[in-house]
């Protein structure tokens, strides 16, 4: 894109955005006579609306009276004296010309001016402020992000009714220029860490920018570290909490998900409702999906374990079953529980990429059919099947961890069914290493469940009750405020 | 450019792990290849030794369907190898929970049989000993199902807990339960071979509480007149003048069981065992000082009070009903 | 919240927990234990203390070479423990290459101080709990009778002093992080309490179950733990295996961790993260070097092997540094007069 500068012949500014924009049919210039100066308009028809531009803008800038009118002067009054919504700073360059242009503004560019002015007047198709479709919480405000950057931020904005609350606008490195914000509060947030998040996006250079996740890898220290570096949310009113907890939201333009920097562990496991329900409810709640990732993580990895290394482990009655359950199967048993593992994460990706008239469907054929017949064919056998789907359905109790589930699952079962317990425990210390060695952004990524503290207790395994919980929150920045 | 050699070296690295997984030597095995040993059973056979292993039918459904394979051989070690050898599978000694040896063992041949037990049952479950008279040794091989599962019910009716590590808690003494039938009998062995068997119910069952080998006494005593059932605890209290053992009794249920017994009223039962657990009580006190040995550990609570090295003193049983 | 500067305390109590749970088991009667722990404990520590000093001003390169000698053996006899305690419950599942596997690759994810602090809390939390959970599921079958009253001879004493006198190479290491924060305040004193403690407290266990047979058993602790008189710790040995393997891992890590600052790697520089291919081909060196050592009679050449590196490593580091000490207050002294 040329930095040049805007030229102080209308004529030449024209013909040059004719030029770039030639081909694009839903470019619209307009040349009128404003107190006797030529000037021009130009916008994109469908983020911008003529109309709006009309009643705002062109219907009093008409009727204007300006002695001794020339481009300059038209300007100057229009930025500074007139009561038309125009940008509060004159627009100098192409590239700031065209970005305007591309956020559906419209321009109004004058004869015998080497500047151009900025109207307002968007009008983006958009998407209404709909619930949530990937977190499912009954309590609490069931507002969710759209694709505008701009509404985003002003449904977080919305939250906060105080001073302190931060929403930076800064464009990415790619291709497409596509806008991102930071949001957080000043107040809470520690400045180093917005310092270093600020650094560490400007720094990113990647050709597309289409959600927030895409910024994740590049706050990651270990590369090899497979549990994620940042949390993420559809919902306002869980942005709004973290920004509270002295977090960062990150918003993409286009994305309907907020990023939420520094993630901890322990946020996997809480939700909204926990905060609406009672204590001990919600501190049960937490336990369980707790419980819950454990066993899809080593439910079935433990269950190839015991039967084909450490079978004292199962009780005898049970141990008769599944000595015979495995007699009349054909596949050994790491390959039986993992093709079977494979064929469950089929059918839901199946179920959640095919069109929703036949997704259900899917699941319903995979679910049914082909356990049932698998089983019945003698292909796999029912203590394997129950497990996989165990672990599946517990997997589903923590979404947000769902590829990290998946993935330690796989290594699990394989680590198991080639060592066994040394397996087990090789797995094991891998992922409490991998929990342990995250650190996002210097912080400790288990906090506040290690070190098991008062903390742990408050609002970490389960949480305390309101009156407890509201006496002191807690801010990622505390310890660097006191 | 650094991007690059980053994904090779975790391509590489990925590889040599996958690679490292296939050579590792490792596996498991699979159940249907395993034979589940359920109890061990060794018996005198032609100046050598029969061992019988007790397997999990793993055909039935039923849990308590049994096979048995046996060998012999010169020694205790032997017959398991022969044993073992006739099977088709491996043998799995993960759940297995009993051990059963001929009650005239000598002690170098119990403690053989033991260290053979713990060092071939592996990873070790919880073994319990017991001993078993020749008589009842010769119809083993066919009832061992039965006689293990007559085992087990004896364990959950009398709370007997024997398990490998008792023989070796005493130096140079044993003390084992034995086998033949409802109730149980006990042994004292020492490593000279002196040996003291108990065939009455007050005399086994109070060994073995003094033991701390069970936590209950079901018996008959007074020749069959009375039964009783009671949880049964014991406190050593020593004093300069002697070492009282206190026999708390509780959940105490006795019965006269003859209508010609002398007296049914509770008080007159309750005297009736302090007196028969007083006999039996002097009965063991007795083998034990002759066989010079403290299965009891009575000296322990002596040398709490004295210090090591003073004479034993004279020790008493105090029947205490709660 | 944030931590700047992780300990490696953890790391390090973790080690020697390992060490008695693997290694040194039924070496003395509870009450000869007792009785010597506080002079075990003010040995270790004056010990301790001696080589940190002196390892400030005397260390040099064939010393350096020497401790990660120590450090290699040290860790390669847990590795070979463990392997034994593996081929004695579970025949013919696993192989030396594969254990030698399963701990190594997890250090691949240690190779930051913080991570590797953190990680080795947890796991010494785990293991403590384990250890609980072994008292009190073998509960109603310990017998306070079973204690010895006769051992409290001369020779007892001596088996117990020696025990608790002995140095490991986990008590050098906090000289390797000279500023407090990095391994606590009295980090080495605070090291041979725990472990004192902790050793007697197995050896109590130990006694309580097996009684006079004690001295007999081999490998008590986990033949104790295999015994498995009660029903719910008998399901539960593999859980103590797992928590075993957990911790030499880590013990692994930290002898890697102590090994690249010694020879000056990347990690050299507190919490930086060591280098990948570095540390992958330290890891896989050390996969060798075991394999290397389970064809000669290793794990009865270790039990001499560590204690005279140890020693040998002590005594070379007090006399290097107490020569240069001197030197250097000769040094100085002249120049002042």
């Amino acid at each position: 894109m040329p930095e040049k500068k805007l030229s102080s012949s209308l004529e030449k500014n024209i013909s040059y955005l004719n030029c770039i924009f030639a081909a694009s049919s839903d470019f619209y210039t307009k040349q009128v006579t404003l107190s006797g100066v030529p000037c021009a308009i130009a916008l994109f028809t469908g983020i911008s609306s003529p109309e709006k531009l009309w009643i705002m803008a062109l219907d009093a800038l008409q009727k204007l009276d300006i002695p001794s009118p020339n481009g300059d002067a038209l300007l100057n009054y229009l930025l500074t004296e007139s009561a038309v919504p125009a940008d509060s700073s004159a627009i100098a360059d192409w590239k700031d010309l065209i970005e305007k242009l591309a956020n559906g503004m419209s321009v109004l560019m004058l004869d015998g001016c080497d500047r151009a002015l900025a109207v307002s007047t968007q009008e983006m198709p958009q998407r209404a402020v709909g619930q949530p479709n990937g977190e499912g919480d009954i309590r609490g405000s069931q507002e969710a992000f759209t694709e505008l950057l701009r509404n985003n931020v002003s449904l977080l904005r919305r939250q906060f009714r105080t001073e302190t609350f931060v929403a930076e606008i800064h464009t990415a490195d790619t291709r497409t220029g596509t806008e991102y914000a930071l949001c957080y509060d000043s107040e809470f947030a520690p400045a180093e860490l917005v310092a270093a998040l600020r650094r560490k996006l400007q720094a990113v250079r990647i050709p597309v920018l289409l959600d927030t996740a895409y910024f994740a890898s590049f706050l990651k220290q270990d590369k090899l570290n497979l549990l994620p570096a940042a949390a993420y949310t559809e919902r306002t009113a869980t942005a709004a909490a973290r920004i509270c907890e002295g977090k960062v939201v990150i918003l993409v333009s286009g994305s309907p998900t907020a990023m939420v920097v520094p993630s901890f562990f322990s946020e996997h496991f809480v939700s909204l409702d926990d905060y609406a329900s009672g204590a001990v409810f919600a501190g049960m709640i937490r336990i369980l999906k707790y419980l819950a990732f454990l066993l899809s993580v080593f439910g079935p990895a433990l269950y190839v374990m015991a039967v084909e290394f450490a079978p004292e482990t199962i009780p005898i009655k049970l141990l008769a079953r599944l000595a015979q359950a495995e007699a009349a199967t054909p596949l050994p048993l790491v390959l039986e529980v993992l093709c079977i593992t494979l064929l469950l994460e089929i059918v839901r990706e199946a179920g959640l990429r095919a069109p929703k008239s036949i997704g259900h469907t899917v699941s319903l054929v995979g679910a049914l059919i082909l356990g049932e017949t698998a089983v019945s064919a003698g292909i796999v056998s029912t203590p394997v099947l129950t497990m996989a789907a165990a672990a599946t359905v517990a997997t589903l109790a923590v979404p947000s961890l769902y590829e990290q589930s998946i993935l330690f699952r796989f290594i699990l079962i394989l680590l198991a069914g080639t060592f066994g317990l040394p397996g087990v425990a090789c797995g094991a210390v891998v992922l409490l290493s991998m929990a342990c060695g995250t650190e996002p952004f210097g912080y400790n990524y288990l906090y506040p469940l290690v070190p098991p503290g008062r903390a742990s207790w408050r609002d970490g395994v389960v949480r305390a009750i309101w009156s407890i919980l509201g006496r002191k929150g807690y801010a990622v920045g505390d310890h660097e405020r006191k | 450019m650094s991007g690059k050699k980053t994904v090779f070296r975790a391509a590489g690295a990925l590889m040599a792990l996958l690679f490292s997984l296939l050579l590792s030597g490792c596996g498991g095995k699979p159940l249907v290849e395993r034979e589940i040993v359920r109890a061990m059973f060794f018996l005198p056979h032609a100046g050598g030794c029969q061992a019988v292993l007790l397997l999990q039918d793993q055909e039935s459904e039923k849990p308590t369907a049994y096979t048995t394979a046996s060998g012999t051989g010169k020694t205790a070690a032997r017959a398991l190898a022969d044993a073992v050898q006739g099977l088709p599978g491996t043998p799995f000694y993960g759940v297995m929970d009993l051990a059963v040896m001929p009650a005239d063992s000598n002690w170098e041949q119990l403690q053989a049989m033991v260290d053979l037990i713990r060092d071939t049952a592996q990873p070790s479950p919880e073994v319990s000993l017991y001993l078993i008279e020749d008589a009842d040794a010769a119809l083993l091989p066919d009832q061992a199902g039965q006689m293990y599962d007559a085992i087990q019910q004896c364990e959950k009716r009398y709370h007997l807990q024997c398990g490998l590590e008792t023989l070796g808690q005493q130096e140079g003494c044993a003390a084992i339960p034995v086998y033949g039938g409802l109730p149980y009998g006990f042994t004292l062995q020492t490593s000279d071979d002196t040996r003291r068997q108990y065939q009455e119910p007050v005399d086994a069952q109070l060994a073995a509480v003094l033991c701390g080998q069970t936590d209950r006494l079901d018996m008959m005593f007074g020749d069959g007149a009375y039964s009783c059932q009671a949880a049964a605890r014991t406190i050593c209290q020593a004093d300069p003048e002697r070492l009282n053992v206190r026999l708390i009794l509780s959940d105490t249920r006795l019965a006269a069981l003859h209508e010609e017994s002398e007296s049914s009223e509770t008080e007159a039962i309750s005297a009736a065992l302090t007196y028969a657990l007083q006999q039996a009580f002097a009965r063991l006190c007795a083998d034990a000082e002759n066989m010079q040995v403290d299965p009891y550990r009575f000296r322990f609570g002596e040398t709490g009070l004295l210090g090591s090295g003073a004479p034993p003193l004279p020790v008493t049983l105090q029947v205490e009903f709660a | 919240m944030k931590e700047n500067n992780p300990s490696l305390f953890g790391a390090l109590l973790l080690s020697l927990f390992v060490r008695s749970l693997l290694q040194v088991q039924a070496a003395f009667w509870t009450r000869s234990g007792l009785l010597t722990l506080l002079p075990g404990i003010l040995f270790q520590a004056a010990v301790g203390c001696l080589f940190a000093r002196c390892w400030r001003v005397g260390s040099c390169l064939p010393l350096k070479v020497l401790f990660v000698w120590v450090l290699a053996i040290s860790a390669a006899q847990d590795v070979l423990n463990l392997w034994g305690l593996y081929t004695e419950a579970y025949p013919d599942a696993v192989s030396l290459f594969g254990i030698c596997l399963t701990v190594a690759v997890p250090v691949l994810y240690l190779r930051r101080a913080s991570a590797l602090a953190q990680t080795a809390n947890v796991v010494l939390g785990l293991l403590l709990a384990a250890c609980a959970l072994l008292w009190i599921s073998l509960a109603d079958r310990l017998a306070v009778t079973n204690l010895q009253t006769d051992v409290a001879d001369a020779a007892s004493m001596g088996r117990a002093l020696a025990a608790h006198c002995t140095i490991y190479p986990e008590l050098l290491l906090p000289a390797l992080w000279p500023d407090s924060d990095k391994r606590g305040h009295n980090a080495v004193l605070r090291l041979a309490v725990f472990s004192g403690l902790f050793q007697t407290g197995m050896h109590l266990l130990l006694e309580l179950f097996f009684g006079a047979a004690m001295p007999r058993a081999w490998n008590p602790v986990h033949r104790m733990a295999r015994c498995g008189s009660l029903s719910i710790f008998d399901r539960l040995e593999w859980l103590q295996l797992i928590v075993w393997t957990m911790a030499v891992a880590v013990k692994l890590a930290l002898c890697l961790y102590a090994g690249t600052r010694l020879l000056g790697g990347k990690g050299v520089n507190e919490n930086n993260m060591n280098g990948l291919p570095a540390f992958t081909g330290i890891a896989a060196g050390f996969e060798l070097f075991c394999l290397l050592l389970e064809q000669s009679d290793f794990t009865a050449a270790a039990e001499w092997l560590v204690p005279l590196g140890v020693w040998a490593l002590v005594t070379l580091t007090a006399v290097t540094g107490g020569i240069r000490c001197l030197a250097k207050r000769l040094f100085f002294g002249r120049r002042a007069h």
